[in-house]
């Protein structure tokens, strides 16, 4: 290898790799300085989420290991917590239409749906989102059991489905239910 | 005097003449996925805004560092540890905007836009004019998705920035919020500009 062709391969290596540091060691700085604020704004949304569908509630103990890990993964369940003698809130992430629909679900000691508040989603903007609608979710409160799901109008015991968001229903109804099966589980 | 009236010429060329979605066709991709409303669009705009300026100043000040042949490799690497950075501060200082922008903040990396102006300008050009035109290129990308956005929100939702603006009797057209309607939309302004500009230049020859 000539001399000048050995001295532009090791610029190149120098620079890249002085680069790579200075934007690591930045990435790391930024990283600690925000880390903490992320997690407390992170459980801030959960604890305000967790008051929402169990008002009465005022501890939540996580009893996720009564649950059997096999199914929790089967069912998208990601955590169970007991809140003393006003029933269970459970975290639940099934999938909907566009990903990942983190939902939080609560439920009374007779295992009958108390409220659920949507966390994260990346539904369709008009369509996916109408099976969002208080109005929607409201359809949710009481049911008890095996939930079912109906496209067009719902008799009693049954929800409707919105027309335009069917996957978006289903995958609300299925996270609904697996937090239900989950409150089963530990009760 | 001649050196600022360039500058002004250099920022008005990025929003109008050389618009990079509606003249430059760069950045489709993001484009297209977050004008389904004015807020996902502003949103998305202003931090593609502050990851261009900052990384033409970069860009530009290490010009004459970096080595040709590992010149692309260097950029990337700035601008993923940018965008990196503003996620990670927009998470910690404005939760709610980084929820609903979610994945497209990790996109702005792979935009094209970013990378054509480190490449065609920032890596020739002194530092003020990058940082001019990563601005000028930033806020003509803000201005085409908000462009775009507004008919897709109003016509596809009935709402403006969130807000109704239509009573119960409208019903909105969904298929402008979903992906067909981004194409639309785009297609029909991409139109309308062409027409401006080529009205306009034949003016200018007359």
């Amino acid at each position: 290898m000539k001399y000048r062709e050995r001295k532009e391969l090791f610029s190149m290596v120098l620079t890249l790799l002085v680069i790579a540091l200075v934007c690591s060691s930045l990435l790391g700085v930024v990283n600690a300085l925000t880390k903490d604020k992320i997690a407390e704004i992170q459980a801030e949304a959960l604890a305000q989420s967790m008051r929402q569908v169990l008002p009465d509630a005022e501890h939540f103990n996580e009893i996720s290991g009564r649950l059997d890990p096999a199914f929790m993964e089967e069912n998208d369940v990601d955590a169970i917590y007991l809140a003393d003698d006003d029933g269970y809130v459970v975290l639940v992430s099934p999938r909907g239409f566009g990903g990942e629909l983190v939902m939080t679900v609560g439920i009374d000691p007779d295992l009958a749906v108390t409220g659920i508040v949507i966390t994260e989603q990346s539904e369709t903007p008009g369509l996916g989102t109408k099976a969002q609608t208080p109005e929607y979710l409201s359809q949710y409160v009481g049911k008890t059991g095996t939930l079912q799901l109906v496209k067009g109008a719902a008799a009693e015991g049954q929800i409707s489905a919105v027309s335009g968001a069917t996957v978006s229903s289903r995958g609300i109804t299925a996270g609904v239910q697996a937090a239900l099966r989950a409150a089963g589980n530990v009760a | 005097m001649a050196r600022r009236r360039n500058l002004v010429k250099l920022f008005t060329s990025g929003i109008i003449e050389n618009n990079p979605t509606f003249v430059q066709l760069l950045g489709m991709c993001p484009t297209l996925a977050v004008t389904t409303s004015l807020e996902n669009a502003v949103g998305m705009g202003l931090a593609a805004t502050a990851v261009l300026a900052c990384s033409n100043v970069v860009v530009s000040l290490l010009r004459k560092f970096i080595p040709q042949k590992v010149r692309i490799a260097a950029y990337v690497v700035i601008i993923a540890s940018f965008v990196t950075i503003i996620d990670l501060l927009m998470q910690a200082m404005l939760p709610a905007l980084s929820k609903s922008l979610g994945l497209y903040i990790p996109l702005i990396v792979v935009n094209c836009i970013i990378l054509a102006r480190a490449e065609s300008f920032a890596s020739k050009n002194a530092v003020i004019p990058s940082f001019v035109d990563g601005l000028s290129m930033g806020v003509g990308f803000t201005l085409a998705l908000c462009a775009i956005a507004i008919v897709r929100e109003i016509l596809g939702n009935g709402t403006l920035y969130g807000f109704k603006i239509f009573g119960e009797a409208f019903t909105p057209a969904s298929i402008m919020v979903l992906a067909p309607g981004g194409f639309l939309t785009l297609g029909l302004i991409i139109a309308l500009v062409q027409f401006l500009r080529q009205k306009a230049e034949r003016k200018e020859k007359n």
